[in-house]
């Protein structure tokens, strides 16, 4: 009885708000359609997927591709291995450019120079992955890379960038740095408006230094959020950026040991048209993975701070 | 001797000024360096589009070519077809991809504002497993290729990521903090229609929001390659960064398979675009961010500091 008070309740209150159901109404098609449904194309994960057949036309396989991925454990390994280390590599050096630069722009917010620096340092976010690509290759390429002509004008020997595994780690991670250390410290900058003024005089008063005042005020002030965004970045750590891993290695398979990551090896395998099904294997077993963080990340969150849950 | 009293403190004062102003310099010093750090690999692209041909074939990319020259500019202001056309496409699919996205997500986020709209529990729930789970690259390509049929459809470019989770959530906590609850039921009470609300008096409190997101959406449209990537392989359907990136997959392929040929007939041969050119071809690309960033660039951090404060 009283269940079927509660139903009604919503259907009418559904029906008087008849405006708000119609303006909520395209922008959840658009979600079921683009975030939904593709879920659902997940299933080839358990199909022997056929160009020619299409999705719905291909035979159910069962667990064959997941077998296929075991079998070839060398890649599957190496792809979740390459994007896990990665993403724990990106993230510390990530997070501390960010703050230390957060840091430094604050110390001199009171004058419009830190702040038009600040203005530069963001803009190579909003360089495509591209440009990006295009930028490396001047700076690395065999002939007339930039770095190549300076070691010749000191007489080192050249090095081929693009065929050597080892490097790319540090040219990845200097990558990533270049293009997200201002706009990453945007957050953190505003965290540290947020800080009492008088904190800093009290200190004063108390003959504290410079270095003091950061160590024993800024940094502890944004120990919280460092340590929130790290967790909420937790839930992406089976994800990676296929501006970095695709394109700015130009998708070398020499590379590949040091390089590539799940979603550069799915990209790979979408663009040249290898066998789909167990690359859907691969993104089933990503998405399950990611889920599984993303929860228990947000557990975490929420037992430490309720505010920045995300859910 | 209380003269020179007075002079000792005026002395000091003055040696505490300076010293604080030096260490403040050192810290600008820093900065700036950080900042041209930042700036640096944009410029190379400058400085190459406006050197000779000769002068990058000869010494290699560098920041003080032999000879300057407006060749490779020229090359690009003739403006072959198909990057007319793919400038057209970039242009449109800017434009209405991020007039969409604002659209069809402020009247969402609106919606999933109302406290007193009881369908909103089950709407929230169904935006936020978005987060949780999704079927990735490979499941919106399998879906979006067999089911919607938008392989080399140019509508592929504003669809898939018209509404996120991320800009919704965004939206409606700007909402339920900007907008007082007060202020619809009065509207409701003078006999508005809920669409009415929404567009009289809801919109207009929501402009800056809608410009952060539109933003982010145009300049994310702009760079956006994957899409382009995976989706358009006919002739006619191009972005810019699609241009780009077949401009480098012609070069890699022919450096591939040529034994023969020099370097040069092969670029004259196949019509590929000389070093210079080709930076000229990118400057031409990044050119309508770099422009529009110094006007726009408080919008741009706005987007990120709006979303880190969750409702």
């Amino acid at each position: 009885m009283g269940r079927q008070l509660k139903r009604d309740s919503l259907i009418s209150n559904t029906c008087k708000h008849k405006g708000l159901l119609m303006m909520a109404i395209p922008g959840f098609a658009m979600m079921l359609l683009f975030s939904y449904m593709p879920m659902v194309g997940l299933l080839a994960a358990f199909k022997e997927y056929d160009y020619t057949l299409g999705l719905l036309g291909s035979e159910w396989c069962g667990f064959e591709n997941f077998r296929l991925l075991l079998e070839s454990k060398d890649i599957t390994i190496r792809i979740v291995r390459n994007t896990v280390l990665y993403w724990c590599l990106l993230t510390t050096v990530g997070t501390i450019m960010n703050v230390g630069i957060a840091i430094l722009i604050y110390e001199c917010t009171a004058n419009k120079f830190g702040k038009y620096s600040h203005m530069i340092m963001i803009f190579p976010t909003f360089v495509s992955w591209i440009s990006v690509s295009y930028i490396a290759k001047a700076f690395l390429n065999d002939g007339n890379g930039m770095i190549n002509n300076i070691l010749s004008t000191f007489g080192m020997t050249e090095i081929s960038w693009y065929l050597t595994p080892k490097f790319w780690p540090i040219i990845l991670l200097v990558v990533h740095v270049w293009k997200n250390c201002g706009y990453g410290s945007v957050i953190y900058l505003s965290a540290l408006a947020g800080i009492d003024p008088s904190l800093f005089e009290a200190a004063e008063i108390d003959g504290a230094s410079k270095p003091q005042k950061i160590r024993f005020i800024t940094l502890p002030m944004l120990k919280s959020m460092v340590s929130i965004n790290i967790l909420l970045a937790l839930g992406g750590i089976m994800h990676s950026n296929t501006g970095l891993f695709y394109q700015v290695t130009r998708n070398t398979g020499i590379l590949y040991s040091t390089t590539q990551t799940i979603d550069a090896y799915v990209m790979n395998a979408l663009s040249s048209g290898s066998d789909l099904g167990s690359t859907a294997a691969v993104t089933l077993f990503q998405s399950v993975i990611g889920c599984i963080m993303v929860v228990s990340v947000n557990w975490l969150v929420r037992r430490k701070d309720e505010d920045n849950a995300l859910f | 001797m209380l003269c020179s009293n007075i002079q000792t403190s005026a002395s000091v004062k003055n040696k505490k000024i300076k010293r604080v102003t030096f260490s403040q310099l050192l810290l600008r010093m820093f900065i700036g360096i950080v900042a041209l750090i930042c700036v640096l690999p944009v410029v190379l692209i400058v400085i190459v589009a406006f050197s000779s041909e000769s002068s990058v074939a000869e010494i290699g990319f560098s920041y003080i070519p032999k000879e300057w020259s407006f060749e490779a500019c020229r090359y690009v202001l003739k403006f072959s077809d198909q990057l007319i056309r793919a400038y057209g496409i970039t242009i449109w699919e800017t434009v209405f991809g991020s007039l969409l996205t604002v659209f069809i997500t402020s009247m969402f986020a609106y919606v999933l504002s109302r406290r007193d709209f009881k369908l909103n529990k089950y709407l929230t729930k169904f935006v936020i497993f978005t987060t949780l789970f999704s079927g990735g690259m490979l499941g919106s390509y399998l879906i979006n290729t067999n089911i919607y049929g938008l392989k080399n459809n140019l509508l592929v470019l504003i669809l898939p990521h018209c509404v996120t989770a991320w800009n919704t959530v965004v939206m409606r906590t700007f909402v339920r903090s900007n907008v007082p609850q007060a202020l619809i039921e009065s509207a409701e009470i003078d006999g508005a229609g809920e669409i009415y609300t929404f567009f009289k008096i809801v919109m207009p409190i929501m402009v800056p929001v809608m410009a952060s997101i539109g933003f982010m959406s145009a300049v994310s449209h702009w760079n956006e390659w994957q899409t382009a990537y995976l989706y358009l392989d006919s002739e006619n359907y191009s972005t810019l960064q699609l241009v780009l990136i077949k401009i480098e997959k012609d070069i890699d392929f022919l450096r591939k398979n040529s034994g023969t040929l020099s370097t040069e007939d092969i670029l004259a041969l196949k019509d590929i675009p000389s070093e210079s050119a080709r930076m000229a071809i990118l400057l031409f690309s990044i050119a309508p961010i770099m422009i529009a960033y110094p006007f726009f660039q408080k919008y741009f951090i706005k987007g990120i500091t709006v979303g880190s404060v969750k409702g």
